[in-house]
């Protein structure tokens, strides 16, 4: 049996906006196991990025996180922090109050060791997540101070160019001056690698780090994530809306729709196809690659759900087309969310066709 | 078949401020290098290349919006760079751009009516009931209910703001259409709906396209001949069974191919 790393349970967080209380994570579970490659995967709003951002504790507004639990190796990050916060709910109405500067104090000494130094996280848009005024040795030396404790100016500049020559920057004496505006998307991309991963971390989160490269650039960053993650034994857990990168690289995929895990299995149980939840099968249809024909295609009809007003039952049910082919015509996707099915050892789908009953 | 575009020995040049590179390099950029091409009517072809090859540049050369530095592009057999202005106001009508940046391309102070109204205003001379039933055929034709009409950019998703960006570019109903990355920023089940349309479109409106994209996995659903760039240059000019056959020439093309992720289906 794998030990998790990092185990996420019916998480929530909701944020409050002019439209009312938006559900972005609403009762997400997923775990990393150790050493294993995690990809994470949804459409935009499906509450992927604020999962993790939750689980880093950058999210500090009120309400932000009102529940659940984020355990990471063996620490709950959310320890503590629920007489900060009250929550009372009246059907799907939710009104939260929270001690905002109370929360947050708990939950930094809650994180206090672990943000940075446990868990790298490298962003998607890695230009401007580093900081302009800082040059590339400062972010990485800074980054590895973490694990070593404080170093002066010359030792950073030693560590950034052993750190940039790992991440195969061709010229990593001449990078490592340089300032983040001086760098190509490419490039960037691999300086936050380098950056998340100097302090040795034990989880590397990346939210999209490859969505807004080139498919070359894309391929070589995937595949230098990949490698450092052997050589490292990291466990990393890779958020992505582009399903073939699951495919091609991580062991495990958990997919969300609406603030919710609605199928998590090994990608060998995913890719099988046998049994996928239509969400996931219509992903899979939507990837759009070469050698397939045009014509063979289905596509997902309608939007992601508005994240403020859910729809009722299970979150796909209005864009479904299986629902039409179960006994009950889908009378019970309307009515009733399913809960986690198990259809073998490794893969569970949030879908009524696959009650043992049905 | 009838050559609608033709681009003859097209040079683009950009100036750049030397600081802001990190190599020491010349203070000029080729950024399209002698290109020649021609694409005939009703064609559809892709453009491919990495960020920085001159992909955009080209598609703004055909569409008038940049003046080359050397060479002539022919549209319809007239030379748009000649200084006419008639050749000019007729170049509008016959080819549009889609843009690669929705936020920036849609005016936030105008509704979506006001959006489509103006083309029809500059480039028709319909009467202003005609014009409000010209809109309304044209949001059904991009599957925008009417009442999208009354709302402004900021209200929509992005699936809706590209659909409103087509729409505005086939009002006036085009011979051309320049596609600049149309779905690159859009989710991936919204992108497979905007790829339908624009297969729809073509049919219904009979349109020479040129599609800019680095994803091949788009040109492959949406092109009939496929362009590669690198650096300026157009490297391969094939049709789009050397693609899904993955018997592309030039070595860059090959690389290009083979870094799209694929997932097999047995």
């Amino acid at each position: 049996m794998n030990t998790s790393i990092l185990s996420i349970s019916n998480l929530k967080t909701y944020f409050h906006t002019s439209k009312g209380m938006v559900k972005a994570v609403d009762g997400a579970s997923y775990r990393v196991n150790k050493g294993e490659f995690v990809a994470l995967i949804g459409e935009s709003g499906s509450g992927k990025s604020v999962s993790v951002l939750s689980a880093l504790g950058l999210i500090d507004t009120s309400p932000g996180i009102i529940g659940g639990e984020i355990i990471f190796d063996g620490n709950n990050l959310l320890d503590g922090l629920e007489k900060y916060c009250t929550v009372k709910s009246n059907g799907s109405a939710v009104s939260v109050s929270k001690d905002v500067a109370g929360w947050k104090k708990r939950h930094r000494s809650n994180l206090a060791g672990i943000r940075g130094k446990r868990i790298g996280m490298i962003f998607q848009d890695a230009v401007s997540s580093l900081n302009p005024l800082y040059t590339v040795a400062d972010h990485i030396g800074e980054s590895a101070g973490m694990k070593k404790g404080k170093i002066n100016q010359k030792q950073k500049y030693d560590v950034a160019v052993e750190w940039l020559r790992k991440v195969k920057i061709a010229s990593p004496e001449e990078v490592a001056r340089a300032y983040p505006f001086q760098l190509s998307g490419g490039m960037a991309q691999r300086v936050m690698i380098a950056t998340a991963l100097a302090a040795e971390p034990q989880l590397l989160i990346a939210d999209e780090p490859t969505t807004q490269l080139d498919a070359t650039v894309q391929l070589e960053i995937l595949k230098l994530l990949k490698s450092l993650q052997e050589e490292m034994h990291l466990s990393v857990l890779f958020i992505t809306h582009d399903i073939s990168i699951g495919y091609n690289f991580s062991d495990t995929i958990s997919v969300m729709y609406a603030g919710r895990v609605i199928e998590t299995g090994t990608a060998k149980a995913i890719f099988e196809r046998d049994n996928n939840h239509p969400y996931t099968d219509g992903l899979l249809h939507a990837a759009l690659k070469i050698t397939t024909q045009a014509d063979d295609k289905k596509f997902i009809k309608g939007s992601p759900p508005d994240s403020v007003h859910h729809p009722s039952g299970c979150k796909f049910h209005p864009r479904c087309e299986l629902k039409k082919e179960l006994p009950d015509g889908g009378d019970r996707c309307e009515r009733e969310e399913p809960y986690k099915i198990q259809v073998s050892d490794t893969h569970y789908i949030r879908c009524w066709k696959y009650e043992p009953d049905n | 078949m009838n050559q609608i575009i033709k681009l003859q020995n097209i040079i683009k040049l950009f100036h750049r401020k030397r600081w802001l590179s990190l190599n020491e390099g010349e203070g000029v950029v080729r950024a399209v290098d002698d290109v020649s091409i021609a694409i005939g009517e009703g064609e559809s072809v892709g453009l491919a290349g990495e960020s920085g090859c001159g992909k955009t540049t080209l598609g703004r050369l055909i569409a008038g919006l940049y003046e080359p530095t050397g060479g002539t592009v022919t549209i319809n057999g007239r030379n748009i760079n000649d200084g006419s202005t008639q050749v000019r106001r007729l170049l509008r009508t016959e080819c549009r751009m889609i843009f690669q940046n929705l936020d920036a391309a849609l005016n936030p102070f105008m509704t979506v009516e006001q959006i489509l109204d103006e083309p029809l205003k500059i480039h028709t001379k319909k009467s202003k009931s005609d014009r409000r039933k010209r809109i309304l055929e044209v949001l059904e034709l991009v599957n925008l209910p009417v009442a999208f009409k009354n709302e402004y950019p900021h209200t929509l998703s992005g699936g809706e703001k590209r659909r409103v960006s087509v729409a505005r570019a086939i009002v006036v109903p085009p011979k051309i259409l320049i596609a600049d990355e149309p779905v690159s920023a859009l989710d991936v089940s919204i992108r497979a709906q905007i790829i339908d349309l624009f297969q729809h479109l073509r049919e219904e409106l009979n349109l020479t396209m040129l599609f800019i994209s680095h994803d091949l996995g788009v040109l492959n659903d949406v092109c009939d001949r496929i362009l590669v760039m690198y650096n300026g240059k157009i490297v391969e000019d094939a049709p789009i069974d050397k693609l899904r056959s993955r018997t592309l020439e030039h070595p860059y093309s090959r690389r290009l191919t083979e870094s799209v992720l694929q997932i097999k289906v047995e």
